[in-house]
């Protein structure tokens, strides 16, 4: 458990370093993909409740800290209400379809991206440009259902590698 | 269920916590005057993964001005082919602003020549060269209606090139200096020695002296003289003695001459208007021996020749 956990903590730090060093280069119209909140989703998909929360609240902790200027705490709940709302969801999703992945990870990260950026603009009493809102939300999710397959791979083969002691339910 | 359950409450204590994190870093900042708590986790934080962030970054920077360059690439292609025409354009400007710095060098000779010969001249440009690898002759732009004659010296910067040998109203062709017809009375500017220069082709001139114990060694220069009224002012530079043969007999010998114009590259030539000396008349009462020269060939535009006393001669068939 501590030696999954302590491979997690890698793979997000990891996700972390190349979010503020390699993805702004590679970044289309100024919009680039939210890793951290991808193997959020990922996790929270394969793994159910438990584990996706753990990862999504250091993920958005993680973010807070090194990434958004927003306030300390803003992407942990985005990041938390997006782990549990995928578990939620996650015993309906019986289809076998490839797109399913994709899919859950694109409207994740599309309800994340929206919800910080509503979040960040009620607390810091600003009006949100709710255009460039949703551009950057859409941009986000689309850049979530290209990179589904890479990083399902990628974590996937690291989960199944380092199950859980005790087998996942769904929320 | 059990997981369930303790997913709902790892729901709920992971939002309180949240909450509770946003709430200190409000409040850090409505405390503008001193670093928080929260700024001191960030910068803490910060400090730890900069490293991290710093090679991925330096490691990352190539790749992306790669991925800009990509794009830029039909951009720099196009860049390229006209940075290309202008090097070509200024190339070629530089290669004319060469070009007109020896064409003036060229005319700075020529009238320098002129001057120090002190005759009347034209100036001409060689406009074609004699397409025979037998015939040494060049084409000038300048004719009849410029005053040129038949049998005129035509002389470069460096000294002789031959002489004017058919004329129309605008151009003219130029027997050259080398032409194996060609024959001059030329004399050693140093030593007086006259003699008779005649063209090879493509080899040295052959100077005959009419004296041969005259004092010419190799090195002496020859000049045109105007012996027996040869045609030519006298003076203008020939070439110099390349090699003295030994003489064939003990009345004859011959020298190689080298000559001072390079051929091969005529472009401005000046020809020559004055008359050396003037026309000896005829002996006064005297019939039967009057003074003449050896008839003219016509001209190239079917004008007729004549002879020195005037007469008028037909064109040759």
């Amino acid at each position: 458990m501590m030696r999954r956990s302590g491979l997690l903590l890698v793979v997000l730090v990891t996700a972390l370093v190349l979010q503020t060093s390699l993805l702004p280069a590679l970044a289309i119209a100024g919009y680039r993909p939210d890793l951290l909140l991808l193997i959020t989703t990922v996790v929270a998909l394969r793994d159910g409740g438990p584990s996706g929360l753990r990862v999504g609240a250091a993920a958005g902790l993680m973010t807070d800290l090194l990434v958004s200027d927003a306030y300390l705490g803003i992407s942990v709940i985005t990041s938390v209400v997006v782990a549990y709302g995928v578990a939620a969801v996650r015993p309906y999703l019986t289809s076998g379809s490839p797109f399913v992945g994709p899919a859950v990870g694109a409207a994740a990260a599309l309800v994340g991206t929206l919800a910080h950026g509503v979040l960040a603009s009620l607390l810091a009493e600003t009006i949100a440009d709710v255009a460039q809102l949703a551009r950057a939300a859409l941009a986000t999710a689309v850049w979530a259902a290209l990179l589904w397959p890479v990083i399902d791979a990628a974590v996937g083969r690291l989960l199944t590698a380092f199950p859980v002691d005790v087998p996942s339910e769904a929320v | 269920m059990f997981q369930r359950n303790r997913a709902r409450v790892l729901f709920v204590g992971l939002i309180v916590s949240a909450v509770v994190l946003v709430t200190l870093d409000v409040r850090d900042v409505d405390r503008s005057d001193a670093e928080g708590a929260v700024d001191a986790l960030r910068v803490a934080a910060t400090r730890v993964v900069r490293p991290l962030q710093e090679g991925v970054t330096s490691l990352v920077d190539g790749t992306g001005d790669l991925a800009a360059s990509l794009g830029e690439l039909r951009d720099l292609r196009r860049r390229n082919v006209e940075l290309l025409a202008t090097v070509d354009e200024l190339s070629e400007r530089r290669r004319s602003v060469a070009d007109l710095e020896r064409e003036n060098e060229e005319l700075r000779t020529l009238l320098g020549l002129r001057d120090r010969l002190e005759v009347d001249t034209v100036a001409a440009r060689t406009v074609g060269l004699s397409p025979s690898t037998f015939e040494w002759m060049i084409t000038i732009d300048v004719g009849s209606e410029q005053g040129v004659e038949r049998g005129m010296p035509v002389v470069a910067g460096n000294g002789l090139v031959g002489r004017v040998y058919q004329v129309t109203p605008r151009a003219s062709r130029v027997l050259l200096l080398i032409d194996p017809t060609f024959s001059v009375v030329a004399r050693g500017s140093r030593e007086g020695v006259v003699g008779l220069l005649d063209g090879r082709g493509g080899d040295p001139l052959l100077f005959r002296p009419l004296d041969p114990r005259g004092e010419l060694v190799v090195g002496s220069e020859l000049v045109t003289a105007s012996y027996d009224g040869g045609g030519f002012p006298s003076g203008i530079p020939i070439g110099v003695v390349s090699a003295v043969g030994a003489g064939e007999s003990r009345l004859t010998r011959v020298l190689e001459v080298r000559p001072y114009v390079d051929f091969a590259r005529l472009n401005h030539v000046l020809v020559v208007l004055s008359r050396p000396v003037d026309p000896i008349p005829p002996f006064e009462g005297s019939t039967d021996l009057p003074f003449s020269r050896p008839p003219t060939a016509p001209g190239v535009d079917g004008s007729t020749g004549t002879t020195d006393d005037g007469a008028t001669q037909e064109p040759a068939p």
